[in-house]
């Protein structure tokens, strides 16, 4: 099995996020009431691993 | 496999390579009927020797619709929602008359009368969860997905790992109640001059 490991910074995590968002055609607190209400539907599905893993890292320790 | 960390080194998160949940494919006779999706997210423990993980969630997708049919999570942060849980993306008549009721009289508490994948199932909070082998064990044995020839055997492996690890841990969140049954098998064992700290009761019996 082949493992890659990559490293992102802040920045590069709130970039990506700003470019899931634009795709999706949501700001970041559209699309959290959306996951809260669990109202997410396919496109929102296809990115809700990458979103949780940005908002993970960027969370506070 | 992909893992990102942050740049302070300090939390990890292992998904399968591409950004897309479908990006596993499982099989039925050689044909592509479902995927699944997989997330770990790891911190350094108290002491910051150790990585745990602190939330994972496995996802199982048909083709035919680009929504979950059933999700297995775990959130060490949950304090709402059990700690582990099952999320079943289905309906049933009866269910939802259960709830829609039990929203009539009170609705702080059943929130969504008509979504039963808004429902926790809860699971044994943080150190008796499934572990996703039970979780792949599931998809072949009762969905028939396809496996390669050695899949018991990995599988097996995995699940004791992780059982050991669960139950070291379980034992340093209740090294008293360990002892007892120790001794209780006949094991001589006598406690340290200054125990260490150990999880909160409360923590520790969490759902």
């Amino acid at each position: 099995m082949t493992v890659r490991v990559i490293t992102k910074t802040r920045e590069d995590l709130l970039a990506r996020r700003r470019e899931i968002l634009d795709g999706l055609g949501l700001n970041l607190t559209q699309y959290r009431r959306l996951l809260a209400e669990g109202d997410l539907g396919p496109a929102e599905w296809q990115v809700r691993d990458e979103m949780a893993e940005i908002q993970f890292l960027l969370s506070a320790d | 496999m992909v893992v990102t960390r942050d740049d302070r080194g300090n939390k990890f998160n292992i998904r399968p390579t591409g950004s897309s949940p479908w990006s596993t494919p499982l099989f039925v006779g050689g044909e592509h009927l479902a995927s699944l999706g997989f997330n770990y997210g790891l911190a350094f423990d108290h002491r910051g020797q150790f990585p745990k993980v602190t939330e994972s969630s496995f996802t199982l997708f048909s083709t035919l619709e680009s929504t979950p049919l059933l999700r297995l999570e775990f959130l060490d942060a949950a304090n709402r929602a059990p700690k582990s849980h099952w999320q079943f993306h289905a309906d049933r008549g009866a269910f939802s008359h259960l709830l829609a009721r039990s929203h009539a009289v009170r609705p702080k508490r059943a929130r969504t009368p008509h979504d039963l994948s808004r429902l926790h199932l809860p699971l044994g909070g943080t150190r008796f969860r499934p572990c996703l082998e039970d979780f792949l064990e599931m998809l072949i044995k009762e969905c028939g997905i396809d496996a390669q020839r050695q899949w018991h055997a990995a599988l097996e492996s995995g699940r004791q790992e992780w059982r050991e690890k669960q139950t070291s841990a379980a034992v340093r969140d209740k090294p008293d109640i360990a002892a007892e049954t120790l001794r209780s098998l006949g094991w001589k064992v006598t406690a340290p001059r200054r125990k260490k700290s150990t999880k909160s009761q409360r923590e520790a019996n969490s759902w």
